[in-house]
């Protein structure tokens, strides 16, 4: 054994890097703890994990802040990176609301135990089939499936009457569609329900096929500006996103237009966006006065007002005025929430039909 | 008093010994060539008295205090050895001036000036090392070296780089320099010119073992083994049968430098003791020049002798010669042969 | 005499190996959560996502995408620093700078400005011209660097021996910056793995954005989906080290070479690199500001204005890059002065987070963050760090090269000066690896402020970055809006862009 003195040479210079960068890191860490615990004092601040279109939320929240005065902190992102985002984060999630363009991601939390039962007061406020069964989460919101189709290539007379017919080679290379959108899935579980298995995976791989390549997109604002550029001729969009479009661009650069089914058609859907209230929030108070706020006559307003152009469900309260009125429109009326659960039969059907 | 002290040094990397039972003790105020091929050992040995390598067994103090045992190990900072590495080694961001102040107290800087000055580049202070010469930048090292006041400067193979007209001026500065100020020196090196022109005493170092220690005038006249003699210069080893002080060769009855042991025997005569005559004279050997190695100053020629083909003969002969490929000549030997250890 | 030489860089050193072993483990943390995904996922959940015939099909576009997309920004990247190194290019200093600016540009804007342009290209056609024009520069810098170094008594020798210089390309200078090229390849194909945001527009399917599709399934199991491109990951890196083991090296030389003159050729090599430069920066800086000259108008409020998202991205990133630095360099010195297999080990092993997805990463993050350091959640603290990690590997290779430069020597002859490690560390290795650390530090900085995916998951509350706010606008078709954000983002990512390709100019030409 030998007692080496302090050892030399390139073990000291090397010690020296190992010292140095643990004081930095540590040095960070501590500094971060600081702005960390400086950050989160006075009055209650809600955080508001967000998927829906971040005007719509943006015009909610200061029409809420202005109205309680209580503070809310928005966090952007897709409803699926942030369903994730809130299984990993647990029961330590930050999140106290999570407000969602389709339903079916908060059934999913829902299912899971991670959801606290929305007031009784705010469930009334809106149709009581449009929201959960148990009460876990509140619709907002709705819109409708509708095609767009460009109007330099196509007219209304040409527009197919039921969903089926878009698997039709007619439409080879002229449609596109977004699969991994979650506003695709209800369509497909509705004609699950309404056709069965067999008939709606043949039903997604003449849609495959019809699409192409080229025709599998991300989500609906591409497929709204595709149709409208003219790159595709038709697809099946809800009825907002062209609102939105023409409202971006102005409409004398709108060259495409709605078009809805039959009545009642399996891809004729009302559907729902909705808002609910993490079962590990610590602010269980303020969080149901947001969502109260979501559905409440002001709340609803607020939505009905701004560019969101999505369907107000609470009663009296009136459509945006660009909208069609929803009395005009026939949707499916079997079609529920309910039904379309967390969208497992959708998604099973995608990948079955490799769309997934 | 002897200033370093080696003994039983051993150093392995990984299974490979490279040095394997090192003695060497250097007295104060002289210097010591490490002469040896690459692969010898000899940076290895001054990297450990450096104290950059440390050690495996054995021992090595200075000025009687133990910089490294097998218990204790003194840093590289603690041990006052200025180093000259191969090439200079300057730090390429620094000034010459700044690279020799390097080692001394900032109020002290100035110090480093009179060390330029001293090694004759007072009016390159501000110059980087890119814009040296190499032998510039050699006697900047060396500078930097002495500038701390080290008890002993160590040189590795300190002029290997620079050009053969350079080399020996900066050897002659560096030699001065180094005796001027009475420092003990270590010089590490494969060439034997500087290995003998330089040092007090020589250390011929092969495969991790000390061959011969000596001073080079006793190295290059007795030489202990074939291998040291080998290291410094061209040699002939030959067969002999000895009796007394005469050994009976090919070369015919050779004197020798010491009585040895009767019996068979090998001895060493240098190419320079050998000499070519154009006609038989006393006690001379017939040979035949097989090929002739020009310098300049002296040539190389190597020899087949008619008796003996088999045995090749070198010798070292003046340039004027006018021996040739395929002459007939004659040699004899002068002064005396040495007994080399089998 | 290398002997000694690669003995002494064996030494080992304790301290220096726990701290990088602890780093490499921290960088591993992500992979450690796939793991645990994949146990809670189970095997059946995993199996029948994994195992049907779509997964082959997008397997196979990854493959794809990488045999084809790798070699042509090595072919590109070798031929342009040929070029700007060797012959007589005519306004060569702009060159070393202009065809490094690609290298800044969001992948997502280059292809969202192709997409535009050619909305009906095939999208494996337009996904391979895209990943080349940003990925190149990869592969061009350290091959110039290389080529600068390189003796040039070797090519001359070659001339001398009558090889033509096509042959004097391919047997006596590819085989110098083989090593070059390799390593360039390696950062190219981990990121070819990894990328996002530009196949998704084009509509290009691979294994990658098929994780972000499975997010939609099971969001919690998602991560497990990664697994395949670990394993491509580390099939690569695996590759790479056998391949660059018997690599040839370069001996260095203070001498120049002399360029060789391109005559009438100049045209139609300068020729090449404008275009080159068109289609990878000009097209979709033009882009933008057609954008910008379009309708500004968005129903969408701002969350940040430009100089406040200017001020986040400038703030995290620079942050994320100092930190990168920071736990770069205890590798890169462990790296470059110990070639015992631990330390090659824990070096190689930080590079396999680049071929994970930003999402998959950034979650892991978000996991252990809230279970193990929940002070640190939501704050800035853990983007930075998501930062630091996504391109720790950036940072690395170019400490690792300037490290390699510094002669073990000099830090030795410092010491028998009399001065202490740490002064000897502070006044000579520093300021001899600065530059690596500067490099390093740009690199991070401008893959940074480019990243999208992870600083969505990851951003503290209610902080928009240029890149969140511009993808905001973007995917709400706001065009006009998105513009300003995408231009600040390419100006800052611009400034380290040229800072970096002065460095690497300067390189080769330190003796």
């Amino acid at each position: 054994m030998r007692t080496v003195l302090p050892p030399t040479g390139p073990l000291r210079s090397g010690r020296l890097i190992a010292a140095v960068t643990v004081g930095v890191i540590g040095l960070a860490l501590a500094l971060s703890g600081c702005t960390a615990t400086s950050g989160s004092s006075g009055s209650t601040t809600l955080v508001l994990y967000n998927a829906q279109h971040e005007q719509t939320t943006a015009a909610l929240v200061a029409a809420f802040t202005k109205q309680t005065g209580i503070q809310v902190k928005i966090d952007n992102d897709d409803e699926d990176v942030l369903t994730a985002k809130i299984e990993q984060e647990g029961t330590r999630s930050p999140a106290d609301v999570f407000f969602t363009e389709n339903s079916n991601w908060l059934q999913q939390l829902a299912d899971r135990g991670m959801l606290s039962k929305v007031d009784s007061t705010t469930l009334a406020n809106v149709p009581a089939q449009d929201s959960a069964k148990d009460d876990d989460w509140v619709a907002v919101s709705a819109r409708v499936s509708a095609l767009v189709y460009n109007t330099r290539d196509l007219t209304a007379a040409e527009m197919p009457t039921s969903v089926l017919q878009l698997a039709d080679p007619r439409w080879k290379g002229k449609i596109e569609i977004a699969p991994a959108e979650t506003d695709f899935w209800p369509i497909v579980s509705s004609v699950d329900h309404t056709y069965g298995d067999a008939k709606t995976l043949a039903w997604l791989k003449g849609l495959k096929a019809n699409a192409g390549a080229n025709g599998v997109v991300p989500d609906n604002e591409t497929l709204t500006a595709d149709v409208n550029s003219g790159s595709a001729k038709i697809a099946l969009i809800n009825h907002y996103y062209f609102d939105r479009l023409r409202a971006e661009t102005g409409a004398s650069s709108i060259h495409s237009a709605l078009s809805y089914f039959a009545a009642g058609d399996a891809g004729y859907l009302k559907t729902y966006s909705g808002a609910a209230i993490l079962k590990s929030s610590t602010h269980q108070a303020a969080a149901q006065k947001l969502v109260a706020f979501l559905t409440s006559k002001a709340g609803q307003e607020t939505l009905a007002k701004s560019d969101s152009f999505e369907y107000p469900l609470a009663a009296g309260v009136a459509a945006n005025s660009a909208d069609t009125p929803l009395r005009d429109l026939h949707p499916s009326t079997t079609f529920t929430p309910a039904e379309f659960g967390t969208g497992e039969d959708a998604k099973r059907l995608l990948q079955e039909a490799q769309l997934l | 008093m002897s200033t370093i002290e080696i003994s039983s040094a051993s150093k392995h990397f990984g299974p490979t010994p490279v040095l394997d039972g090192v003695n060497l003790s250097v007295a104060e105020g002289s210097m010591t060539a490490i002469l040896g091929s690459s692969g010898s050992g000899k940076t290895t040995l001054l990297r450990i008295i450096a104290g950059f390598e440390h050690l495996d067994a054995g021992s090595l103090s200075i000025d009687g205090i133990i910089m490294d045992d097998t218990n204790t190990v003194v840093h590289a900072q603690h041990r006052g050895i200025g180093y000259v590495p191969q090439d200079g080694a300057l730090f390429p961001h620094l000034s010459a001036a700044g690279n020799v102040g390097f080692g001394l107290p900032r109020h002290d800087r100035s110090r480093a000036l009179d060390y330029l000055e001293m090694v004759g580049l007072g009016g390159f202070a501000d110059r980087r090392p890119h814009e040296l010469s190499g032998g510039q930048q050699q006697r900047v090292a060396l500078a930097r070296a002495l500038a701390v006041r080290p008890r002993v400067v160590l040189l590795d193979e300190p002029f290997s780089s620079l050009d053969a007209s350079l080399r020996l001026s900066v050897r002659r500065d560096v030699a001065r320099i180094l005796s001027e100020t009475g420092t003990t020196s270590i010089v590490v090196t494969h060439d034997q010119d500087e290995a003998l022109s330089m040092a007090d005493q020589v250390a011929v170092l092969s495969g991790g073992r000390v061959l011969a220690l000596s001073t080079p005038r006793g190295l290059y006249t007795s030489p202990p083994n074939e291998a040291a003699a080998a290291h410094l210069g061209e040699i002939n080893v030959l067969q002999a049968r000895l009796e007394n002080d005469i050994a009976h060769s090919v070369l015919g009855e050779l004197a020798l430098t010491a009585e040895a042991a009767s019996g068979s025997g090998v001895v060493m005569v240098r190419a320079e003791q050998v000499r070519l005559h154009d006609h038989s004279v006393p006690a001379s050997v017939a040979a035949r020049v097989v090929q002739f190695d020009f310098y300049g100053h002296d040539a190389l020629v190597h020899l087949a002798l008619e008796t003996e083909p088999d045995v090749a003969i070198v010798a070292r002969v003046d340039g004027g010669s006018a021996a040739r490929a395929g002459d007939a000549t004659w040699l004899t030997v002068e002064g005396s042969a040495v007994v080399l250890a089998e | 005499m290398t002997v000694v030489r690669s003995a002494v860089r064996t030494r080992p050193n304790r301290a220096l190996t726990i701290i990088a072993g602890a780093i490499a483990i921290v960088l591993l943390l992500p992979l450690v959560s796939l793991v645990l995904d994949a146990q809670q996922a189970g095997w059946a959940e995993f199996s029948t996502v994994l195992f049907r015939a779509r997964s082959l099909t997008l397997l196979v576009n990854t493959v794809v995408l990488v045999i084809t997309v790798a070699p042509l920004a090595a072919i590109l990247g070798t031929a342009a620093a040929w070029f700007t190194e060797k012959t007589q290019l005519p306004l060569r200093r702009v060159w070393t700078v202009v065809l490094v600016l690609p290298i800044a540009m969001p992948d997502f804007v280059v292809a969202y400005a192709w997409h535009s342009i050619a909305p009906t290209a095939q999208p494996l056609a337009a996904s391979i011209l895209v990943m080349t024009m940003s990925t190149y520069p990869l592969v061009y810098l350290p091959v110039a660097a290389s080529l600068r170094r390189m003796n040039p008594a070797t090519e001359e020798s070659a001339r001398s021996l009558g090889l033509g210089s096509f042959a004097i390309f391919w047997r006596v200078v590819l085989p110098v910056v083989r090593t070059a090229i390799l390593s360039g390849s390696l950062l190219v194909v981990l990121i070819l793995i990894s990328e996002y945001g530009a196949f998704e527009i084009l509509r290009f399917q691979t294994f990658t954005t098929e994780v972000f599709t499975e997010f939609k399934f099971n969001p919690s199991g998602a991560g497990a989906l990664s697994f395949p491109l670990v394993v491509l990951g580390l099939l690569v890196l695996g590759a790479e080290t056998f391949v660059s083991g018997a690599a040839a090296t370069a001996t260095t030389s203070i001498r120049r070479a002399s360029r060789m003159p391109l005559g009438r050729k100049a045209i139609g090599v300068t020729s090449g690199l404008v275009v080159l430069v068109l289609v990878a920066v000009a097209v979709p800086i033009g882009t933008l500001i057609y954008w910008l000259s379009s309708s500004q108008h968005t129903t969408l409020p701002a969350q940040a204005t430009l100089l406040q998202a200017t001020g986040a991205t400038v703030g995290y990133c620079a942050a994320g890059a100092a930190l990168a630095v920071v736990l770069a360099l205890p590798i890169s010195y462990l790296s470059a002065r110990q070639s015992n297999l631990f330390a090659r080990l824990i070096e190689r092993s930080t590079y396999v987070t680049l071929a994970l997805p930003g999402v998959v990463i950034a979650l892991s993050l978000a996991f252990f963050a809230v279970n193990f350091a929940y002070g640190i959640y939501e704050t800035s603290t853990l983007l930075i760090i998501a930062y630091a990690l996504l391109s720790f590997p950036l940072a690395l290779s170019c400490m690792r090269t300037s490290m390699l430069q510094v002669p073990a020597v000099l830090p030795d002859v410092g010491r028998s000066l009399g001065r202490s490690a740490s002064f000897v560390f502070a006044r000579v290795t520093l300021p001899l690896v600065l530059p690596g650390i500067i490099a390093g530090f740009c690199l991070v900085f401008l893959t940074s402020t480019t990243e999208l995916t992870a600083t969505l998951v990851l951003a503290p509350l209610g902080v928009e970055t240029l890149t969140t706010q511009f993808w905001a606008f973007q995917s709400e078709t706001a065009y006009g809006a998105a513009a300003p954000y995408g231009l600040v983002v390419i100006a800052i990512a611009m400034i380290p862009g040229a800072l970096l390709a002065l460095w690497f100019d300067r390189l080769g030409q330190r003796s």
